[in-house]
């Protein structure tokens, strides 16, 4: 198999093995770990940072990043939590809409204006903060009166799936059939592989890359919406190392930072991989602090992987004279 | 044979700058048009309009008998003018059958992908066509340089296709492969595509134009000439505007070994071999793309590994591992693509002249700016660089000028020894490119070693004293400059 | 093409002015709508608190100019603040604070070690140092905030006076025309903007590229380690939590000043401005009693400005460049 295969198969093949391996080691030390139950938390832990590392997938796709992803949903669950009382569970529809418009903003602005993403999400981070301060009473948690509706909700099971991972799956299942088989996706390949191509072949890569944006903002802001669910509260300052935590998924799970080349389902294994490894330490009584420790140097690791892959399985680059 | 595709009058204005007065052309069906010009004679901006990117200001373009007006590129291709450009615009992560679809993939109103593809048999259809065996689902970049170029073709003729524009076709391709592309051209041509050829290469298009049409100072000063009615001589006249006289050869004072390179592997693998580049030579090396020529190049000047190579200045234990410490020995280096590899385009002129002798001006690391231009001022004369100064932004230079850039760096290298230059006059016009010649030349006669690898055969053949050839990674002839070209040619074929 | 040379320059001047112009604006915006703007005693309080972020920005403009980014500066000055504090009891305060900035210092060099040789993504090294630097202050510090002992010693850097400036201004009037002459006079500098806008023309050019980029990373550990003295010293207690967007601080800093983040380009003057028109849009939105909310979006507001204002000149150019055209 030629090397370029072989890494393109190799970078999607980390986050599952990561996460066997995880699993696997986990199991056999730590008493209990590879239980349902405990699988069932971890999955809906990883609710939140699934929604959030997928919404991150599709930007890097399209050369981008999104630094704004955790104060979105940090606001969208204020904005939930807010309208709770007036307008019932619409109120996680507004989440959404609020994380559509954090989307569009950003979108706007790189795609048609030209800013630099780091640039652009640093703004609608600090807007998505200011503004989750603003409604919450200066960052207060935000408490509805009758959050009835919502109880239970984070300890609920459909056929063994956490039901608060059901929107994160039904999301990337969407997601992955449009990557696959929709115009759309393979534009937002296109556009992420080379965006002058892109344009010449006819592709509206401004159009494409604000589409990217505005699906990470709609993510985001639904996992602002399962914050409040499994919380009951909507918390304003939440979020601020989940961007991080996104990043870091979407990398781990086969992700290229410079564009063009993502795959759903490893960057799902990516979350399960960061999420099992702090179940794991967590049980063990390991400090938060290691634990953080620990993955700081997972996404040190994570960065040198592309080219430790290409090292491996490779003396020179495809075209032979390398 | 009738007349397809017609431009007639065109003018373009850029404020006050006048970029096409009078720019004609007509293209007939099943013809390879050759279109040429140096550059700023307004050919570039000419084939924008041409392809829709660009509006004129004036002129008509006449397409199968109909007036039309381009909107955009996409309206360009949805009336069947297809570019095919120099640099790649294949994407990498898609697959060839993806690729040959995405013009229709890119301009597509279906939402199911798969729809907006071509059909599997007909996508194999066009593959044949040009010529090209792979298989629909590999990745492009599985794919040798050659076939990409004859996939980003088949990818036009894919679709409806009644122009072709190729710019450059052959820049990237070795003789094989270019003749693998004159055949499929041949075979576009029997079905009645009409084809517009852009190139400066004037050999390659006295074999394959029917054509030619000859652009300068923004007006057609050729148009149309058939193929056998115009001398390669006369071409260049046309494009300078002025007789042109290859210069006579500084007679060769070949002094001692300046620089030895031995074990020098092209890849890994390859069979070692060992050279030495003497004091006041003009050492030329050709091969085609792929071949490892310029590979040779790099490692001569340091700037790649040997795969266990050792570099070292005659006489001394100094060994040169990188563009460092070659540096520091006088080996000077111009690499291939300046753009990617040379320039500092956000920078002034001065700025990038000045990078590699920042030590001359500054003590204990502080800079010494007022003497920074200094060394300059002989150079730019010597080079005739337009427009003759140095605080310009790098960007704002014509291709030949930013080429004479990299070579005001290496001059003033304060204790050169060698100058390896790689593709000396890729993208440089007639006129850089003499100033770049002549100079090339007075510096061997200074005593100077000089490294030239290039691809253009002509340039070769005038520069340099003695030829290495190189094919599949190894030196495979060793040749005086008086060599006939096809006997060079085929050598650099033969071991393929 | 001299017409569009001559354009060029003219955006270029437009621009210089315009970057000085721009916090002199504000201020007079300051001066004449928010109250009790214009005091002795507040302005210095302005410049004061700004001094650390200042500071901080010198050393992430080094970083963009080569071309990188360094995410970790908050953890950074957390761990520096920890550091010192714990040693601060036993080892006397100079000792404790040297060998808290010397920990800034080697986080700058680590990041620099495994961007520039190990050739790992930026901007995935300094994240994952965030993360990496603020676990080992949580740790050290068991999580909680440690209050130093509180000597006039400890507190000199952040709260005293030299000659009667306070040493925080004082600190980063230095620091400022350092990284002014290490920009515009030194080869290293020189280096920097030749290896921010091309590398492997640096390369070529038989640069040192690799070490240029290693020392941009280290000298912005000092600036940072400078920074986090100045605010440990200032709220006189190490905490992991001291700062943590201290790096997004100041990249906003740099972009307000019109710091290209892909580097090749940036100037002292130009970090002085984003870090002035920043410090005096905070003071105005404490001295308006507005909440932090709005300081917040106001400060997203001016990025946004300040990024989308020389926007305006490029649209125009996009359809007159020579080189360009485009029937969109």
């Amino acid at each position: 198999m030629k090397a370029s295969t072989i890494n393109r198969q190799a970078r999607f093949l980390v986050a599952p093995g990561g996460l066997l391996l995880t699993v696997c080691v986990a199991g056999a030390l730590v008493g209990d770990y590879a239980s349902l139950g405990n699988l069932q938390n971890i999955g809906s832990q990883a609710a939140i940072l699934a929604l959030l590392a997928l919404g991150q997938m599709l930007v890097m796709l399209v050369r981008g990043f999104d630094i704004s992803v955790g104060a979105v949903a940090a606001c969208s669950s204020t904005v939930a939590a807010l309208t709770m009382d007036s307008l019932g569970t619409s109120s996680l529809a507004l989440a959404v809409l609020a994380g559509l418009l954090f989307g569009g903003l950003n979108g706007v602005l790189i795609a048609y204006l030209r800013v630099q993403p780091i640039v652009a999400t640093l703004c609608s981070m600090i807007a998505a903060q200011g503004l989750a301060r603003l409604i919450s009473d200066d960052g207060q948690p935000v408490v509805p009166v009758d959050a009835s509706s919502l109880a239970d909700l984070a300890f609920q099971n459909i056929a063994g799936i956490p039901l608060l991972l059901v929107p994160a799956l039904i999301c990337m299942l969407l997601v992955g059939l449009v990557l696959k088989k929709f115009t759309l996706g393979r534009h937002l390949f296109m556009v992420g592989c080379d965006p002058q191509a892109a344009s010449l072949v006819g592709v509206d890569s401004r159009r494409v890359t604000l589409i990217a944006y505005l699906a990470c903002g709609v993510f985001a802001g639904l996992a602002g919406a399962v914050l409040f669910c499994k919380t009951g509260t909507g918390l304003p300052t939440e979020g601020v190392s989940w961007a991080l935590q996104s990043v870091a998924a979407a990398v781990i799970g086969g992700t290229a930072l410079q564009g063009g080349t993502a795959s759903v389902w490893p960057v799902f294994f990516g979350v399960l991989l960061i999420q099992a490894l702090e179940t794991a330490l967590n049980i063990q009584g390991v400090s938060p602090f290691i634990a953080e420790i620990v993955m700081g140097l997972i996404i040190l690791v994570a960065g040198g992987l592309d080219r430790l892959i290409l090292r491996l399985f490779s003396s020179t680059t495809p075209y032979g004279e390398s | 044979m009738k007349t397809i595709f017609q431009a007639s009058g065109i003018s373009k204005h850029y404020g006050t700058t006048c970029a096409l007065r009078d720019a004609n052309l007509a293209l007939k069906a099943g013809q390879i048009h050759a279109l040429m010009g140096e550059n700023g004679a307004g050919k570039s901006t000419f084939v924008k309009i041409l392809v829709g990117a660009v509006r004129p200001d004036g002129g008509e373009i006449v397409l199968a008998g109909q007036p039309v007006r381009f909107g955009s590129v996409r309206d360009a291709l949805n009336q069947g003018v297809v570019p095919v450009y120099q640099h790649s615009t294949l994407f990498n992560q898609l697959t060839v059958l993806e690729n040959l679809s995405a013009f229709g993939l890119g301009t597509a109103r279906r939402s199911w992908a798969k729809r907006n593809c071509l059909d599997r048999q007909q996508a194999n259809e066009v593959l044949r066509l040009v010529g090209l065996d792979v298989s629909l689902d590999s990745l492009v970049n599985e794919l040798s340089l050659g076939e990409r170029q004859l996939l980003e073709i088949a990818r036009g003729v894919g679709r409806h296709c009644s122009v072709l524009i190729l710019d450059e076709p052959t820049a990237a391709l070795g003789a094989r492969e270019a003749d693998r592309l004159h055949e499929t051209l041949q075979v576009l041509c029997a079905k009645g595509t009409a084809i517009l050829y852009i190139s400066h290469k004037i050999d390659d298009i006295k074999r394959m134009a029917d054509a030619v049409t000859i652009l300068r100072d923004g007006r057609t000063v050729v148009n149309a000439a058939a193929r056998d009615d115009i001398s390669a001589a006369q071409i260049v006249q046309h494009m300078l505007g002025q007789t042109f006289e290859p210069q006579a050869l500084c007679v060769s004072n070949r002094g001692d070994v300046v620089v030895e390179a031995k074990d020098i592997r092209l890849a890994a693998g390859a069979q070692p071999f060992s050279l030495c580049v003497h004091q006041g030579e003009v050492l030329g090396i050709v091969g085609v793309a792929g071949s490892g020529a310029l590979r040779l190049g790099e490692v001569l000047a340091g700037a790649a590994s040997g795969h266990g190579a050792t570099l070292s200045l005659s006489g001394t234990t100094q060994i040169i591992n990188d563009r460092q410490s070659a540096m520091r020995a006088g080996i000077g280096y111009v690499p291939s693509d300046r753009h990617a590899d040379g320039l500092f385009l956000g920078l002034s002129a001065l700025k990038n002249a000045s990078a590699s002798v920042l030590q001359r001006f500054s003590s204990w690391g502080v800079l010494r700016l007022r003497e920074e231009a200094g060394p300059f001022d002989a150079l730019i004369a010597q080079f005739n660089l337009n427009p003759a100064r140095l605080d310009l932004n790098a960007s704002d230079y014509s291709g030949g000028n930013q080429q004479k850039l990299l070579f005001l760096r290496n001059l003033v290298l304060p204790n050169l020894q060698m100058l390896v230059v790689l593709e000396p006059t890729r993208g440089v016009d007639i006129g850089a490119r003499e100033s770049i010649h002549q100079a090339l030349r007075e510096l061997a006669c200074s005593g100077i070693a000089i490294v030239v690898v290039s691809s253009d055969l002509l340039e070769v053949n005038t520069l340099c004293h003695e030829l290495l050839v190189v094919a599949s990674n190894r030196v495979v002839g060793r040749m005086t400059a008086d060599a006939q070209t096809d006997a060079v040619l085929s050598m650099m074929a033969g071991a393929c | 093409m001299t017409t569009f040379i001559k354009q060029r320059s003219a955006i270029a001047l437009g621009s210089r002015i315009g970057v000085i112009a721009i916090p002199l604006v504000v201020f007079i915006v300051c001066v004449l709508f928010v109250p009790r703007f214009l005091s002795v005693d507040n302005l210095q309080n302005v410049l004061r608190v700004g001094s650390i972020l200042l500071i901080a920005a010198c050393g992430q403009a080094a970083i963009l100019i080569v071309g990188g980014i360094d995410f970790s500066m908050g953890s950074a000055v957390a761990l520096l603040s920890v550091v010192t504090v714990i040693l601060a009891p036993e080892h006397g305060v100079a000792l404790a604070f040297a060998c808290g900035m010397c920990v800034a210092v080697l986080a700058g060099l680590c990041n620099g070690l495994l961007i520039a040789y190990l050739k790992l993504p930026a901007f995935l090294v300094t994240l994952g140092m965030l993360m990496v630097l603020h676990g080992l202050a949580s740790l050290l510090s068991g999580g909680m905030p440690l209050d130093a002992a509180p000597s006039p010693s400890f507190l000199w850097l952040g709260s005293g006076h030299v000659a009667g400036i306070p040493v925080p201004i004082v600190l980063a009037v230095l620091a400022v025309l350092s990284l002014h002459f290490l920009l515009r006079y030194t080869v290293a500098g020189r280096g920097w903007f030749l290896v921010g806008t091309n590398f492997n023309a640096a390369v070529n050019a038989g640069l040192p590229a690799r070490r240029s980029v290693l020392l941009a990373y280290v000298v912005a550990g000092l600036f940072c380690a400078l920074a986090g003295a100045i605010l440990t010293s200032r709220v006189g207690s190490g905490q992991p939590n001291l700062y943590p967007d201290l790096a997004f601080a100041t990249i906003a800093v740099c972009a307000i000043g019109g710091i290209p983040l892909n580097g090749g380009r940036g100037s002292a003057v130009q970090v002085v401005c984003g870090a002035l028109i920043i410090a005096m849009l905070n003071n105005a939105v404490v001295l308006l009693n507005l909440t932090s909310a709005w300081q917040q979006l106001l400060m997203a507001a001016v990025i946004a400005a300040a990024v989308l204002l020389p926007q305006l000149h490029t649209v125009r150019r996009r359809y007159t460049h020579l080189f360009k055209g485009n029937a969109q």
